[in-house]
């Protein structure tokens, strides 16, 4: 027992080893596991899909136009023939990259301003009352018009998105930051002359990656449904490009006698979205058990 | 509380202010010419120009910005490029549908999402509670345009029960219009209920532990009663927060929904000005729903004091 | 005494949680009777298991996480523990009564202390909004609240710890119960204050004849307001007396520790500092008699038998071997 007090290991546990006992943690939540797996199946549909499943997503075969699903074309064809399956995968990898670079960049820059706001007295006025008038345009409103702006291209469809979320992620950083600030000990570093860059990374930024990385997976499934309607609003990424909302505005016109060219795609999205919700609500069970208003 | 409600009114103008200048700067961004988009093709250079100076575009910018705010003040937004009237009146005429569909969707999220979030709350861990939790799950990840597709050819094409497109104004019956409404309000609603639900639920297990549950348990009061009176009267203060949450998914969902069951609402109308590079149509729907949300957040903050003694603002 | 003299018998109850998957045991065959006008009190350190009895009288343990592994609470001829929820309900608030530590948390706070002690007489007796309002006015007087006309519109918030634990004990009382259980009730409260709330439980208790089982892990407050007294350990019933003999002369060691905090028992921090060592892991308890690793008298046997209740006489009961040995030697 005291050799045990006494070791190293136990007094302070190395990243790793807390890491370790954080997936354990994780993986004991049922959510945060089926959400795993389903996220994970996704991931490798949308990797090693295109190495397995080589039909060009965009080549078109008018001979085979509105195949239902098949031997050969597992989820049929479109109506310009080209096969869904293929358009199933890439856009799979697109919505996985969309929803990534959403959570990463919306994750960066909410951490900037939150971090600004919440820590630099003087502009935090004026920053949460940017944020609030942001907050006040609905994301995918803001995200249409940004899009326009931008011109319809798979990196407008992510900055839009990403402005769209900054307020949200930075009301989160802010307020773990006003909570740290305030701590003693904190306080003392200050005191004793720790410099402000110090303290926003050994404490502020620290404190935050929590309901940071909660909210930022809680984005990650809104990012993939939003791209999706962009993309269905005729917004998105631009036609050819396989993407799951884009398969799913192409086929509505056919979608009575060809059911196949809208619904797969549709679960593609359900799914994604359903895994990532899972996973954030595994995580914040496990990281930030508070009651928190998501979105 | 009259007193309350013109502080929070005053509290809000600077950012009503600054969602002005947002709206105005936003638009700002999008590029082309809307000189040369009005003027048509094979339009002369100096159509382009009169054009432009009718429109103030040759100004600098700041006194663009000035004049839209003072045109603002009085209530004036400009006309739009695209459809020959002022963007008051194109957006008032869409209004009600907007609205319309707006308040059928409330009216079948709230009870919904509160009453699922209660029930799963009450039968916490039991087969119910996952049930029920799955359904809310399902809420906020299916795409609202998929369902609503995949809705219409359920209920319109195949049992034909329900009109798969159109809006019947209110004054030509009441039934006729809840009719057109219900399948576009309901696809709505669905992302709304799971949120809600998903949201009360969590609030409710939170009062479900306090000690103030046992003390109306001690004292007899049934089950029901203890749920609704002891448990849901005190979560209102965030199921409140979670409902004017929702007006704003609501505004941003109506876009889409108005979109596949082709409603002449604002969501409509604010897409098609974006494609239409409509300067003036957008940010006069921008800032309409900016308003709208700022007010609902006054509203918000107004009902906590009204539902939980704790609350002063003073 | 005869088993028709006592409103209340807990016998043989038995209480385990769900923890990680095992069953804990809580509550070990717990045995304790409640004559009628009787005040009997429960002493022991928090986790030794007599809140947890309390709470399963009323059937106010959490059900999931709970079981009754064995035993009955006869009340009036029936056992509360076999009782459809309804019924036990009826007896609720109006025959049975509780009160508890905490009166900061245990009142809501969104309802005006009227509503919430008027409730109790509308759910059992049917009372009106107003009736209920009334009623509520004169029970704040009975339990002195002064200027109770105007308080009884307030809520919560506004009231002091004491007032609140009047309020707690008002919206008791309001049906006229024939047993009030008192779980901790000064704990959470200044010491002065705590001397008024006990002279009302007193006073009150002269007054509607009622039955009160009093728990708290200060033997100051119990020796001051209890006829009989019984001392819990790590989920046992491990001394009882009735009388002040258990003062005189404990039967167990334990209960020496217990006196001896008393003039401790104010400051949290110095609570049981004379028993070293702390109260046992439920999921793991002692083999033998639960306090003998802490016990300064511990023999060889201690460690081995685990000891039954012995009785010593009609008063007094005791599971220590050794001493009641020494008694009769």
């Amino acid at each position: 027992m005291t050799d045990a007090a006494l070791d190293p290991a136990t007094v302070a546990p190395s990243a790793l080893q807390r890491g370790a006992a954080l997936a354990r943690r994780l993986f004991r939540h049922l959510s945060f596991r089926i959400g795993f797996v389903i996220v994970a199946l996704l991931v490798m549909v949308a990797v090693v899909g295109p190495l397995l499943h080589t039909a060009d997503p965009t080549a078109m075969q008018m001979r085979f136009r509105f195949r239902p699903p098949s031997a050969r074309f597992w989820m049929g064809t479109d109506a310009l023939g080209r096969d869904i399956l293929s358009r199933f995968v890439h856009g799979a990898r697109l919505s996985l990259v969309i929803g990534l670079w959403v959570a990463i960049l919306s994750g960066i820059a909410g951490t900037i301003f939150g971090v600004l706001s919440g820590y630099v007295r003087a502009i935090d006025s004026l920053v949460m009352r940017i944020m609030d008038a942001l907050l006040a345009f609905p994301p995918i409103l803001l995200a249409i018009g940004i899009n326009a702006a931008l011109g319809p291209q798979v990196h407008s469809v992510i900055i839009a998105l990403s402005v769209s979320y900054i307020p949200r992620t930075a009301r989160i950083v802010r307020a773990s930051a006003l909570v740290v600030r305030e701590l003693d000990y904190v306080q003392a570093a200050r005191i004793s002359g720790a410099s402000g860059l110090r303290i926003v990374l050994r404490h502020i930024l620290p404190n935050s990656v929590g309901p940071l990385l909660v909210q930022l997976t809680f984005v990650f499934a809104y990012a993939i449904l939003a791209e999706a309607a962009l993309s269905f609003l005729g917004i998105g990424p631009p036609p050819p490009t396989p993407s799951w909302g884009n398969i799913i505005a192409e086929g509505r016109d056919y979608s009575v006698e060809a059911w196949w060219i809208m619904l797969f795609p549709g679960l593609g999205i359900s799914l994604a979205a359903l895994g990532m919700n899972l996973l954030g609500d595994g995580l914040r069970d496990v990281l930030d058990p508070r009651l928190k208003i998501e979105g | 509380m009259l007193r309350l409600v013109a502080v929070r009114l005053t509290h809000a103008v600077p950012v009503l202010l600054i969602i002005a200048v947002l709206a105005f700067l936003l638009m700002q961004l999008l590029p082309g010419d809307p000189a040369v988009l009005m003027a048509g093709d094979g339009a002369s250079a100096e159509a382009i120009q009169q054009i432009r100076e009718r429109l103030q575009l040759d100004r600098p910018l700041w006194e663009q910005l000035v004049s839209w705010v003072t045109h603002l003040l009085s209530g004036d937004l400009g006309t739009s490029l695209t459809l020959n009237q002022t963007v008051v009146s194109a957006v008032a005429e869409r209004l009600p549908v907007s609205l319309s569909l707006a308040v059928v969707s409330i009216a079948i999220t709230v009870p919904v999402g509160i009453l699922l979030g209660v029930i799963a709350a009450a039968a916490r861990d039991s087969w119910i509670d996952v049930a029920v939790m799955a359904i809310a799950l399902l809420g906020v990840s299916v795409p609202s345009f998929w369902i609503a597709i995949l809705s219409v050819i359920l209920f319109s094409v195949t049992l034909g029960w329900l009109p798969s497109a159109g809006y019947v104004p209110l004054s030509d019956g009441f039934l006729p219009w809840l009719l057109a409404l219900l399948q576009p309000a309901i696809v709505l609603a669905l992302f709304q209920v799971g949120f809600l639900a998903r949201m009360t639920r969590s609030a409710m297990l939170d009062v479900l532990d306090q000690d103030f549950i046992r003390t109306a348990r001690a004292k007899g009061a049934p089950e029901s009663r203890v749920l609704w009176k002891h448990g849901f009267r005190n979560t209102l203060i965030a199921v409140l927060t979670v409902v004017g949450y929702i007006f704003s998914l609501l505004i941003g969902g109506s876009v889409i929904v108005e979109q596949v069951f082709a409603l002449p609402g604002v969501g409509r109308l604010v897409v098609q000005a974006v494609l239409a590079r409509d300067y003036p149509l957008v940010q006069g729907t921008l800032l309409l729903f900016g308003f709208i949300f700022v007010l609902i957040n006054i509203a918000t903050d107004i009902l906590y004091v009204v539902v939980d003694p704790r609350v002063r603002y003073d | 005494m005869q088993p028709s003299d006592n409103i209340l018998s807990i016998e043989k109850l038995t209480v385990q949680f769900r923890s990680g998957g095992r069953w804990i045991t809580a509550v070990q065959d717990v045995n304790l009777d409640l004559a009628d006008r009787e005040c009997l009190g429960i002493v022991g350190e928090s986790g030794s298991g007599k809140s947890v009895t309390a709470l399963t009288v009323l059937g106010l343990h959490p059900p999931k996480s709970t079981r009754i592994a064995s035993g009955r609470i006869r009340y009036q001829g029936r056992d509360l523990l076999t009782l459809p929820p309804r019924a036990l309900g009826r007896i609720r608030g109006a025959e049975i009564a509780m009160i508890f530590q905490d009166p900061m948390s245990s009142l809501n706070p969104v309802l005006t202390i009227g509503d919430q002690i008027g409730e109790t007489l509308r759910i059992h007796q049917g009372l009106g909004a107003d009736d209920a309002q009334k009623k509520a006015v004169e029970l704040l007087d009975m339990v002195r609240i002064p200027d109770a006309r105007r308080r009884v519109a307030e809520y919560p918030h506004r009231l002091s710890g004491g007032m609140r634990q009047r309020v707690m004990i008002a919206m008791a009382i309001a049906c006229r119960p024939k047993i009030l259980i008192a779980d901790e009730p000064t704990t959470a409260l200044d010491v002065t204050v705590q001397a008024q709330i006990l002279n009302l439980l007193r006073e009150l208790r002269r007054e509607l004849g009622m039955s009160v089982i009093l728990i708290s892990h200060d033997m100051g407050v119990i020796s001051e307001f209890t006829d009989k007294i019984a001392v819990m350990y790590a989920g046992q019933v491990v001394e009882d007396a009735v009388g002040a003999g258990l003062f005189e002369q404990p039967m167990h060691p334990y209960t020496d520790g217990l006196l001896r905090a008393i003039p401790d028992i104010d400051s949290d921090t110095a609570r049981l500092a004379t028993i070293p060592g702390s109260i046992p892991d439920p999921g793991r308890p002692p083999e033998g008699c639960r306090f003998h690793p802490r016990c300064p008298e511990a023999v060889p046997t201690c460690r081995q038998t685990a000891p039954a209740m012995i009785r010593l006489s009609e008063q007094r009961q005791t599971r220590c071997p050794p001493r009641a040995a020494r008694r009769s030697a």
